[in-house]
């Protein structure tokens, strides 16, 4: 009997823990209202100001909106609301976890004849009050950007638990209706993002306050909005909101050109007087972290020159130089010697550092020419051929000397790396020693490393390896390095999302990661590698293949700049201006770290010569 | 000592049901995985690889085979229930199938995928 209890738990529970996330998703998932035309959002927009303005200044809100014209007799803005309204102010100044002035209009309100206009008036009145209790000044007022939400009908949650709403809600997409007694109050999908409360926790804490208390018991619901906020004069308004995003309407040159502009800004911005970047910015609280990362100091100041040489902005060269001066003084000499050196950071002395500094040096030497660091380049190259052992395998840690750490396991990508920087280092000092030691290391990385008794076991996505193999074979024919640039290639593609196949349109893309979403930098560094697999298609003559890495490298770029922060897209951010051009680690998260903003940036000059190349 | 049923009966103590139940599914996934990895992705140079992998292979299937029936004997008694036990058996066979189908990283893909699109939908 026991035993047959058992079987019977166990197959449930493995039953339930195949197919429940599945059902249970299906059953919760809102669906939003219709979507609104462009003139009707904008009509919407027009209402909810001037109720705002009024309601905050303390004048009474018009009863009529004006003239019925065209667009007031449409027939969705003068039907009943389809469900919630909720009109968000949003003014510089104030950060994630604090609130904006919000005004809401729920379905309980309904009366004979409110129509959706009337519902975005009322809200908008309300969030103009909500102004008026804060004292915020009219010329501060006049300068925010106003959302509008307008929901659609709602679905109960059986349960008000963190780990299953975690399970079921959508982040940025679905928001709270919560009940307590006779009141009800609103949580709008896009805060998750906005007021970084990702976790959830803070959504519950907002609506328990709102409701009464931190112990009332909430009665939850689901619902889904369309959102629009007022644009801005880079891109004029009304502009769809998608999960707290303003997606990019095309993928032209134009477009990532002001992209790459945008993120080389941002870069030389976050330079300091020492040379060192804020590291990570958190844009949410507009504040930087104290750590630091000195592999992704060498990458980031890499993308700065590139950034620099393609938008010739003398204030990313300066930038840049300040960065490359703080890089050389973290070298140091090998210990008995002098023709080679390594960077030092704390105890530690990576080989992806090298390889990293390597291009960024190289990359100066392009777009500077004054041969300042080629001495410092040979010895670099010295240190890189030291690593390489017998079978080509290129060794991760440098043992320095008394006291360094050196850890056992060798890192995934930094022999890709140095093998990148050992290439590039060939093309402006072309002696064979770097070309035999490249090719012999690519060969190990694409035949022996991830093989056993001859079974290719495990093809990493390694966006420096690809980049290094493709621009490899500009010097060696090798079949063998080709096909094995296209597998990387194919692991790429195989976790891409497609729009065809039914992905958000913010999402279509990004690399899936089941559970979790996109990640930005992740789809930056894959397009790092596929636009330098295609120049290898392009030159091998494989047109198939190049169009094919080209869709995959287009869809990619439009992932990442949907979420990189634009002035369309940053209008809840406490300083947008500071944010401009930086890339978010996910769709749900705010934080800017450097390397981030390196691998879209240079990705995205890859895909711009691709553009162009195509005259769009 | 006491001693136990099965001692009395002079049988062998049965191995645990946990081991029973994961080590068949276990080996039968390696010996697909090693299927496919032998007609798509293997290297036959050089030759000492090729009479390793025959080795491995023919004791996989022999330990696979013997696996599966010693499952299926198990499995009659560690699930009574006939939908149960067929719930098992499909999930063993969508094992199999996920080892060997052919283009296994792009199944991975799709699946990971459609996940995705799901949870994110």
């Amino acid at each position: 009997m026991l035993r047959r209890v058992t079987a019977i738990l166990f197959m449930s529970l493995s039953g339930l823990l195949v197919l429940g996330p599945f059902l249970v998703r299906a059953v919760q998932r809102p669906v939003p209202p219709e979507p609104l035309s462009r003139q009707e959002m904008a009509t919407l927009l027009d209402v909810a100001r001037e109720a705002a303005l009024s309601a905050a200044t303390g004048a009474e809100a018009p009863a009529d909106p004006g003239a019925p014209d065209e667009v007031s007799t449409s027939s969705r803005l003068t039907s009943p609301p389809p469900g919630p309204v909720l009109v968000t102010i949003h003014g510089v100044g104030l950060v994630a976890r604090r609130v904006p002035p919000l005004g809401v209009w729920l379905p309980g309100e309904q009366t004979d004849g409110t129509t959706l206009q009337d519902a975005v008036r009322m809200a908008a009145a309300r969030a103009g009050r909500a102004c008026r209790m804060r004292r915020m000044a009219r010329s501060r007022l006049e300068a925010a950007r106003i959302k509008v939400d307008v929901g659609g009908a709602s679905r109960p949650v059986p349960l008000a638990v963190l780990s299953y709403l975690r399970l079921v809600v959508d982040p940025g997409r679905d928001g709270f209706l919560a009940r307590h007694g006779d009141d009800t109050a609103a949580f709008p999908p896009s805060w998750v993002v906005e007021r970084t409360w990702w976790k959830l926790d803070g959504a519950l804490r907002y609506l328990r306050a709102v409701l009464g208390g931190p112990d009332v018991d909430l009665d939850l619901a689901l619902f889904r909005t369309r959102a629009f906020v007022e644009g801005v004069p880079e891109e004029p308004g009304p502009l769809p909101v998608f999960r707290a995003t303003v997606l990019l309407p095309e993928l032209t040159s134009g477009a990532v050109y002001q992209s790459i502009k945008t993120a080389g800004e941002y870069l030389a911005r976050m330079v300091g007087p020492d040379g060192r970047y804020c590291y990570t910015y958190f844009s949410g609280l507009d504040r930087c972290d104290s750590a630091y990362n000195l592999l992704r100091h060498a990458g980031t100041t890499y993308s700065l020159y590139q950034a620099y040489r393609e938008v010739g902005d003398p204030a990313m060269l300066e930038a840049a130089e300040r960065a490359a001066g703080w890089l050389r003084r973290q070298v140091r000499p090998v210990r008995d010697d002098p023709a080679r050196v390594y960077l030092i950071e704390g105890k530690r002395a990576k080989l992806g550092a090298v390889g990293l500094g390597l291009l960024a040096l190289i990359e100066r030497e392009k777009a500077v020419g004054d041969g300042k660091d080629r001495a410092l380049l040979e010895k670099m190259g010295n240190f890189v051929l030291g690593q390489q052992r017998e079978d080509g395998f290129l060794e991760s840690w440098f043992d320095w000397g008394p006291g360094a750490d050196v850890p056992r396991t060798n890192s995934i990508y930094y022999p890709g790396e140095a093998l990148l920087g050992l290439v590039r280092l060939h093309g402006i000092d072309p002696r064979q020693r770097w070309l035999d030691a490249a090719i012999k290391s690519a060969r190990f990385l694409a035949l022996e490393r991830w093989r056993w008794a001859g079974i290719e076991l495990y093809v990493p996505v390694d966006a420096w390896l690809t980049q290094a193999l493709a621009e490899l074979h500009e010097q060696v024919q090798d079949p063998v390095l080709e096909d094995y640039t296209y597998e990387l290639i194919e692991v790429t593609d195989v976790t891409q999302l497609r729009a065809d196949e039914g992905a958000a349109p913010d999402l279509a893309g990004g690399p899936a990661f089941g559970f979790i979403l996109p990640g930005v930098t992740p789809a930056g560094s894959r397009t790092e590698g596929l636009t330098a697999a295609y120049w290898m298609a392009q030159r091998a003559g494989h047109r198939d293949r190049a169009a094919w890495i080209k869709r995959l490298a287009y869809e990619a770029a439009r992932f990442q700049i949907h979420h990189q922060f634009r002035a369309a897209n940053s209008y809840f951010l406490p300083n947008p201006a500071r944010a401009l051009g930086g890339f978010r680690s996910r769709p749900d998260k705010l934080d800017v770290r450097i390397d981030y903003v390196q691998h879209n940036l240079t990705g995205l000059l890859g895909v711009l010569r691709m553009l162009r190349e195509d005259g769009r | 000592m006491t001693k136990t049923n099965h001692q009395d009966a002079g049988t062998t103590k049965p191995i645990s049901h946990w081991v029973a139940c994961c080590a068949p599914l276990v080996g039968l996934a390696a010996l697909g995985y090693l299927l496919w990895a032998l007609r798509f992705r293997l290297d036959l140079w050089p030759a000492w690889r090729f009479v390793i992998l025959v080795w491995i292979a023919v004791a996989s299937a022999l330990l696979g085979t013997g696996a599966a029936f010693r499952a299926a004997a198990l499995t009659r008694e560690l699930v009574p229930l006939r939908w149960a036990r067929t719930l098992v058996w499909i999930a063993v066979t969508l094992i199999l199938l996920w080892a060997w189908f052919p283009p296994m990283e792009r199944l991975v893909g799709w699946w990971i995928r459609q996940v995705t699109m799901f949870r994110f939908g």
